[in-house]
């Protein structure tokens, strides 16, 4: 199936018609259409599902048309949602064609007309058209819907594919594409005519054989019982694997920041100290100064009266010669320290020889001041040690928080989002465990199961061997029974030709697989498609052996991308070597590739790679992507392959100024336009010549 | 790089396959070998079509080549 074109009309975000002609298998075969968050890069996805198959993951309905068309329609009035493919396939070009017509209801809602059936109109190379009066059974045939995940598909898809529990997908996808179909439904038509004459023979079987029949009726009734509950127990199996698997990669995910996480632990318990501890060094800062703080501000304060004490000492002023208390006493008593009482006239001159007494006690007060002095000198020293020091704690302190900080952001940058929380990773393991022993009991019942089946079915062949015994020795009873022994060892052949064709298919895709691994990642793993139906991938471990290892996401989508190559691959090799008998039905051919963000989480070693690596490999290839995982390596690895440029330009309300363009193909394109008086979101598809 | 297998491309596998269904036919007997190529050869006939354009047919053909 290669495209040529897609038109759209009003589908979801993409309002008005809009078309997109695909680069044409050859040198240029690869169609880019960049497209920001939101302006419709998985619509343009869904629009090609929708158009094939009807199938689109919205619940409600409505949203499959554009709002913005939606606004433009007066109530009563009919808008129209269409999508519609031309592609060529066998030989033919197609145009398959799916639109729905609504009518807009007062209040806003919309209600629908028509049912949005699929045209296909089939074009032969000699101009002559016609209608497919099965356009659903014929698209089914040219490329079913159970394969279209391999050819449309979003990168982040792509991981899952590579794990373990997508088995059943792959097995599913492959024998499609191979068209086991014929083989699996061959043995289930030989199945129901086996039941058909086992009902004749019944209908006429007499006595004992009647007998025997009715107990092989009530045993093949348990076998279907225990068939059906092996299918139920079997796809628990594949769930719970399923389920194990996405465990085992958080898991492993998780173990892989494990250390970093311990020390992030570590670190942020360090950090909370290292912070109580500054804090503590600030408030012990704070408490001196407040004390002690004028201290560092009483400068020469303190030893002025000192000095100038001391210049009244040297000017013989101090030490005073009496002292004021001693005059002061000898007036109280009245009398001399002789005992001659003080009269008034030698009491006058003894207040006149107190009033020069003043200096007495200021030397008194200097005495004490300079104790107080000397005592504030000393608390000054101190205070200006303690400060010092207690800066140069806390300065060291700061220091050590930012270096703590430092290490903790160096941690969160390696861990890149992938925080789990140590927390986290304990309930992860628990999960692990308890999906494990869910495991182990579904394998166990599903073994059980098989083996009860095991043993109903002998027996009912024991039964059917005395059956035959009983069974009259009329041509009728004769002729059924050999009717049914052939058709059932028909059927046992067929069963083994399917279990030997798959076998033969698996290893024949194992090694294209590891042949396009080779040619488009160019990375030393062993990689495998193995006979239970993985995709493995193995490093080589210290002692040289290849061993299994989870691989991170840029790995498992590689590989995934592999495996399409190598099924498209496989493809054109059998459409080249036809070959006509017996389950050979797969015509093969050519298959495009319509990826979504496909490069998305590969680091430079694979963008630089795998893209180069797929279009020599794929004869087209429709990347859809943002300009972000655009520009850089995959447009440097395509840039030379691109033949034709689209863009998903997102219209969103906004003001004026915030546009947005970019560098697409040598030329500014815009990007994002903002719309002043618009309400919602629309996009248009504009082609960058 | 990766290992390699024994295959050379799909011509050999389509002689393997070839080789495959021989020996499976070759165990059938007659009457076996023709209900097997029938159920085939009605499948790949109307392989798009659903079960009941192939089981009358197939049931007719068993009931007329076994008498």
């Amino acid at each position: 199936m290669i495209l040529r074109k897609l038109e759209i009309t009003n589908f979801r975000q993409i309002y008005g018609t809009n078309q997109i002609e695909f680069a044409p298998v050859g040198d240029r075969n690869v169609t880019v259409v960049l497209g920001t968050n939101g302006s419709g890069k998985t619509t343009l996805l869904s629009a090609f599902m929708w158009c094939l198959y009807g199938t689109v993951d919205l619940q409600n309905k409505d949203e499959l048309i554009s709002h913005r068309a939606v606004q433009d329609t007066p109530v009563g009035g009919t808008v129209e949602v269409s999508v519609t493919l031309i592609f060529d396939a066998t030989g033919h070009t197609y145009h398959a064609s799916r639109s729905v017509c609504m009518r807009r209801l007062d209040g806003g809602s919309l209600e629908r007309l028509t049912e949005g059936k699929l045209e296909l109109m089939i074009m032969g190379a000699d101009g002559r058209s016609a209608m497919a009066n099965e356009p659903a059974t014929l698209v089914e045939r040219l490329l079913p819907e159970s394969l279209s995940r391999f050819f449309f598909f979003r990168g982040e898809d792509m991981e899952q594919l590579a794990r373990q529990g997508s088995q059943e997908h792959l097995k599913k996808g492959t024998e499609t594409f191979l068209d086991f179909t014929v083989i699996d439904r061959s043995i289930k038509h030989l199945g129901q005519v086996s039941d058909r004459i086992e009902r004749e023979i019944r209908s006429i079987a007499k006595g004992d054989a009647k007998d025997l029949s009715e107990r092989m009726g009530q045993l093949t009734e348990e076998i279907d019982d225990l068939e059906a509950r092996h299918e139920h127990a079997a796809s628990e199996v594949a769930a719970l694997v399923a389920q194990g698997d996405m465990l085992d990669a958080e898991l492993a995910a998780s173990d892989e920041v494990r250390p970093l996480l311990e020390d992030k632990a570590r670190l942020k318990q360090k950090l909370q100290d290292q912070e109580e501890r500054a804090r503590e060094l600030r408030r012990q800062l704070a408490a001196l100064v407040s004390s002690d703080g004028y201290l560092a501000f009483a400068g020469d304060t303190l030893d002025r009266p000192l000095m100038l004490a001391e210049q009244a000492v040297q000017k013989g002023e101090l030490p005073a010669k009496i002292k004021p208390k001693f005059v002061d006493d000898l007036l109280d008593k009245g009398a001399c320290i002789c005992g001659r009482p003080i009269d008034d006239q030698a009491s006058g001159a003894l207040r006149v020889y107190r009033s020069h007494t003043g200096l007495a006690g200021l030397e008194e007060q200097i005495f004490t001041l300079r104790n107080g002095v000397n005592l504030l000198r000393d608390r000054r020293e101190r205070f200006v040690d303690l400060l010092h020091s207690a800066r140069t704690d806390y300065s060291v302190a700061l220091t050590d928080i930012q270096r703590t900080a430092d290490e903790l952001s160096r941690i969160d940058s390696e861990l890149k989002g992938r925080d789990f929380g140590l927390e986290a990773i304990r309930a992860l393991q628990a999960k692990v465990r308890a999906k494990s022993n869910e495991l182990v009991e579904a394998r166990v019942l599903l073994e059980r199961l098989e083996a009860s089946t095991a043993e109903r079915r002998e027996r009912l062949k024991e039964l059917e061997d005395e059956r035959k015994k009983k069974l009259g020795e009329s041509a009728q009873e004769q002729a059924l029974t050999a009717r049914k022994a052939a058709v059932v060892a028909a059927q046992r052949a067929v069963v083994r030709l399917r279990n030997d064709w798959a076998a033969l298919v698996q290893r024949y895709l194992d090694m294209k697989l590891k042949q396009t691994w080779d040619r488009i990642a160019q990375l030393e793993r062993l990689v495998e498609f193995t006979p239970d139906l993985h995709l493995v991938i193995k490093e080589r471990g210290g002692d040289g052996d290849w061993i299994a290892s989870a691989p991170s996401q840029a790995n498992q989508r590689a590989l995934a991308l592999s495996f399409i190559g190598a099924l498209i691959d496989l493809a054109r090799e059998v459409a080249e070597s036809p070959t006509a008998g017996v389950a050979s039905v797969f015509a093969g051919g050519e298959y495009c590739l319509v990826m979504d963000a496909p490069f998305a989480t590969m680091d430079t070693f694979f963008k630089t790679r795998i893209p180069r690596g797929l279009v020599s490999l794929v004869p087209q290839i429709i990347v859809i992507n943002s300009n972000d995982q655009w520009e850089g390596e995959v447009a440097s690895a395509l840039e030379d392959r691109v033949g034709k440029r689209y863009v998903l330009e997102l219209h969103k309300p906004g003001r004026e100024g915030e546009d947005r363009t970019v560098q697409f193909g040598g030329r500014s394109v815009d990007y994002e336009v903002a719309e002043r008086y618009s309400g919602t979101d629309w996009s248009i598809i504009r082609e960058v010549a | 790089m990766s290992d390699s297998r024994d295959f050379s491309d799909w011509s050999a596998i389509k002689e393997q396959r070839r080789q495959m269904m021989q020996h499976i036919v070759s165990e059938l007997s007659d009457d076996e070998r023709q209900v097997f190529t029938e159920v085939l050869r009605l499948n790949m006939l109307g392989r798009h079509q659903n079960s009941p354009r192939v089981v009358q047919p197939l049931f007719d053909f068993v009931s007329e080549k076994i008498r």
